[in-house]
């Protein structure tokens, strides 16, 4: 068999047919959908995309004027013409809390991208190598997860500065090692597959087959892995802009920093400002774990199976 | 009696085994600090400073030496418990190691608290939810477990100080004492110090302030508890010891203590050192929210001082507990669990 | 005299997802005081079930319906408390993996002194001076009472697990594969220690196998379950020498001798218990079956003195 035809296959199977890669996953979602974890998956990806929908079209929801200092009168209750308030330096509160979806979303999805381009193949390489490579790797990304990544984060964040591609760069330390686990675990049980030790036995690049199985394998799981840890990247990129180690002061959306700076005016019973950012997180958060229980209920069943 | 020997022999092993993971701690520490590009300096300064100030400040700290010679400077000094000294304005020329000791004591009352919040909460939770499987009880629980373990900590803390500190004014919203000076420094837990004086009030005041943060972070933790125990107990449940000892006619209660239970636990105290990373990244900004003067507070501070030994020197000592949790986790496995000695 | 045990009309069903499950249908049973009755079967006739149904520790949700009568109760009727009492104090049953039945979180002492204090009022010391008997007369050395379940060997456990079936003396134990996961000669003397049971205290014993080798050599009656029915009940030597349901003489046929020349087997696999077959339950695999087979179920009927079968040409074995 030629080499550019594997390879030619690979490329079909992962980039070419993005369609059929769709619909391989939506179709045990569609399969599932009256269990319970069916149920839960789709309320929580209804909820994202409900929120992917807010962060993509904030600026045609709220006017980013909204967002500015001293727009309106300072702190005001909820009221008609303000549904959630206004804070401390006259912001509308609705307004911060719907481009706060688009700030969080996108440090999220950088996050994940770049923990998938370095835990990937790390893991790849890890697994397949094997020996005392593998399990010093192993024991490096073992001890990096044991760490709080919110500390590690924060490391990171104060050496390589404020803004949303820094904090994107910072949260990676907490999916990295989850890639690498996951990657790494398939690339081991796709190793002694029997299909890849007859291939080797007829003379076949091993790396070309592994690539193959493993990189669909590994495919299939990484919505899960990205939403059992997305609600995590969520909460540490908040955590990090209350401590104030986040973003800069002029990014028109930041629920961590509003909520940090709600602190100040809890004192006098101002509710508003902590209540609203706080929810917006909690339900994103919410629906992020619910779609990554569900899934992880549903797709590892099916791995199972499939390998059996 | 040969057990207690083989635990002493099984958690030196332990000992053994975990320094790699302290050097490799020690090490990302180290890599993040210097390697990243960029030096740490300037980026700590952030332009604030002279270059001479600079360039005098990298001399001071060891900074301009090749960078293996800093590594290994830098693991002698950890190994040798001395951390340098400060440099930024709040402890200025004080010993990084004393200011840690001084302000590790808030951080351990709060966790411990957090801690034992958390397991209350959640073990009873997660038996309630594991011994009725599927009644209405258990989906709540279960709903509760994922639910708390996503609430941002900081947030859940302004919700709690918004309801009983502002509105009802049951608790304190901040501070680690008031109304008089904190009891004498012996061991810096203000409710054992208090204790050792002999005065009841200050404990009291110490527990009282104590409250609310514990709540806050105990209940985001106790979630990972109602939904692991519920997992395991499920398993045990219907384990064959289980069956076997129902034969023998042992009293349900029993059955579900002794059986289901214990052999549930294990698992979740393997889990459980995980959790501890969770619960010292909550307790840095717990520690925020309820002004607790602990060493998160001391992080921040130090980061926007650009007080670099200090820096590092938290992040150490945050990389020591670690690891000895989880030596002390594995320890309790071994008491626990007789098989895991060997 | 009321009789020992008594079962009577005996069935056991559970729900899956795919429908009703019959377990045990319509079983009729009944054993005297020192008896020892081998219930055999394949893997998946309802043997075991059988078991935990007279002791009542199947899983919830189980439908029991009919009755078990033990010394003049009906144990399916009894309260959860009174049935408690009864286990391992009257009846007792030990398993067939011994591996995973001990809890390996206990010494092997609290197992007996947390059994033998659930039923009687004794001290603890007197309660660990009879776990030491008990253990001795299993051949287990006292040094060894404080030890945990890992550090025994597959054997030794059974002995523990046996030991601990008997410390409270009860008068039937029911003994579900006790060797089936032995190595041969640990299952010789696990048998040797059921056949001194018999012969000293006079225990009842309900063995429960599929090895009609180690029926042949200690019961003194066997009752064949098939597919959750009963099909061949008799003593001993009159269902070994005669058997009267081609199931039997299937199972009989099968077991290898030193003159075995050629291995036989039944062909075909059990039945589904969610769909049984009609009829008799044994025709798709019968080599007699004739239409009357396929269309009704044969009855129990005794065609000698002590000697039942559900065949329809049961006679023509005679």
């Amino acid at each position: 068999m030629g080499q550019d035809i594997k390879q030619q296959r690979i490329i079909t199977k992962i980039l070419g047919k993005p369609v059929r890669y769709v619909r391989s996953l939506f179709r045990p979602l569609v399969r599932e959908r009256r269990t319970l974890p069916g149920i839960l998956s789709w309320i929580g990806l209804v909820m994202l995309l409900g929120f992917i929908f807010i962060g993509i079209f904030a600026p045609v929801l709220v006017p980013i004027q909204q967002t500015n200092a001293l727009a309106y009168p300072i702190l005001l209750p909820p009221n008609a013409q303000h549904w959630m308030g206004t804070d401390g330096i006259g912001r509308d509160v609705f307004a911060r809390v719907i481009w706060g979806a688009r700030t969080s979303l996108t440090i999220m999805a950088i996050g994940a991208l770049l923990a998938l381009i370095v835990g990937f193949p790390i893991g790849l390489f890890s697994g397949y190598v094997g020996g005392w490579v593998d399990r010093a790797l192993v024991l490096v990304m073992d001890s990096v997860y044991a760490f709080p990544g919110l500390l590690l984060a924060a490391l990171i964040a104060a050496v390589i500065g404020k803004g949303i591609f820094n904090i994107g760069i910072a949260i990676t330390v907490i999916y990295i090692p989850l890639y690498f686990r996951v990657t790494r675990s398939q690339t081991l049980s796709t190793r002694e597959e029997l299909y890849v030790e007859a291939a080797r036995a007829l003379g076949a690049r091993s790396w070309t087959i592994m690539l193959r199985y493993i990189a669909f394998n590994v495919v299939i799981v990484i919505p899960v892995i990205f939403s059992l840890s997305a609600a995590d990247t969520i909460l540490t990129a908040a955590g990090l802009s209350y401590l104030g180690l986040g973003l800069e002061i002029d990014v028109p959306g930041d629920w961590g920093r509003d909520l940090s700076d709600a602190q100040k005016y809890l004192g006098s019973g101002i509710w508003w400002t902590s209540l609203f950012p706080g929810l917006m997180i909690i339900l994103l958060t919410i629906g992020l774990s619910f779609l990554g229980e569900g899934l992880s209920d549903i797709i590892n069943p099916l791995l199972r199976k499939e390998r059996s | 009696m040969p057990k207690a020997g083989s635990l002493w022999a099984y958690a030196a092993t332990r000992l053994f085994l975990s320094l790699p993971m302290l050097l490799i701690l020690l090490t990302i520490v180290f890599t993040v600090l210097r390697i990243v590009p960029g030096d740490p300096i300037a980026a700590l300064f952030a332009g604030r400073a002279p270059p001479d100030v600079v360039a005098a400040t990298r001399h001071r700290l060891g900074l301009d030496l090749p960078i293996w010679q800093q590594y290994v400077n830098y693991v002698v000094q950890v190994f040798t418990g001395s951390l340098g000294t400060s440099i930024g304005a709040s402890y200025h020329g004080k010993s990084v190691l004393f200011i840690i000791m001084d302000k590790l004591p808030a951080t351990i009352e709060l966790t411990v608290g957090a801690m034992l919040v958390a397991s209350i909460v959640g073990l009873s939770t997660g038996v309630i939810s594991g011994t009725r499987r599927d009644k209405p009880s258990d989906i709540a629980l279960r709903l509760y477990g994922t639910i708390i373990f996503v609430v941002p900590i900081f947030w859940l803390g302004q919700i709690l100080q918004l309801i009983f500190a502002v509105d009802l004014r049951l608790f304190p919203a901040q501070l680690r004492f008031s109304g008089g000076p904190p009891p004498l420094m012996i061991t810096g837990l203000y409710t054992l110090d208090s204790l050792l004086e002999g005065n009841l009030g200050s404990f009291l005041v110490s527990i009282w302030h104590l409250v609310l943060p514990s709540l806050t972070l105990g209940l985001v933790l106790s979630g990972f508890f109602t939904k692991t125990v519920r997992a395991n107990l499920l398993r045990t449940v219907k384990a064959d010891y289980v069956e076997a000892a129902r034969a023998r006619g042992i009293p349900e209660n029993k059955i579900v203590s002794r059986y289901a239970f214990k052999n549930a636990l294990i698992p979740v105290i393997t889990v459980l050192g995980l959790q501890f990373a969770i619960l010292f990244a909550g307790a840095v900004l717990t520690e925020r929210t309820f002004t607790w003067d602990g060493m998160g507070t001391l992080l921040l501070t130090a980061i926007n001082e650009a007080d670099y030994p200090m820096v590092e020197g938290v992040i150490v000592v945050y990389a020591l507990i670690i690891v000895l949790v989880s030596l002390v986790i594995d320890v309790i496995n071994g008491l626990i669990d007789p098989r895991v000695r060997y | 005299m009321e009789t020992f045990l008594k079962i009577d009309d005996l069935s056991v069903g559970y729900w899956t997802r795919r429908g009703k499950v019959g377990a045990l249908v319509g079983i009729r049973l009944e054993m005297s005081e020192g008896e020892t009755l081998g219930i055999v079967g394949e893997t998946g006739c309802g043997k075991s079930t059988l078991g935990k149904a007279i002791l009542g520790i199947l899983p919830p949700l189980t439908e029991i319906q009919g009755h078990i009568f033990f010394r003049g109760r009906d144990l399916p009727r009894l309260g959860l408390e009174e049935y408690r009492r009864l286990r391992a104090k009257e009846i007792a049953l030990i398993f067939q993996d011994p591996m995973t039945r001990l809890n390996p979180l206990m010494r092997i002492e609290n197992h007996f002194v947390e059994e033998i204090l659930a039923h009687e009022s004794v001290s603890k010391a007197e309660a660990r001076s009879r776990a030491r008997e008990a253990l001795l007369s299993m051949g287990i050395h006292e040094s060894r009472i404080r030890n945990y379940p890992h550090e025994f060997s597959g054997g030794m456990r059974q002995r523990i697990m046996i030991a601990l079936a008997l410390v409270l003396k009860p008068s039937l134990l029911i003994a579900d594969e006790p060797t089936t996961s032995l190595d041969v000669i640990v299952e010789s003397q696990i048998l040797e220690i059921l056949q001194d049971l018999k012969r000293v205290y006079h225990m009842s014993l309900q063995l429960i196998t599929h090895n009609m080798g180690i029926v042949a050599e200690i019961c003194d009656r066997v009752a064949v379950l098939y597919a959750g029915k009963l099909v061949e009940l008799g003593s001993a030597h009159d269902v070994f020498h005669k058997p009267l349901h081609p199931y039997t003489q299937g199972l009989l046929a099968s077991i290898i001798h030193l003159d075995t020349k050629e291995l036989h087997s039944i062909e075909g696999s059990p039945p589904d218990l969610i769909s049984p077959p009609s009829g008799c339950r044994f025709h798709p695999r019968c080599p007699y079956a004739q239409q009357i087979c396929v269309e009704k179920e044969p009855p129990l009927v005794e065609f000698q003195k002590g000697h039942l079968a559900a065949c329809h040409f049961g006679d023509t074995f005679l």
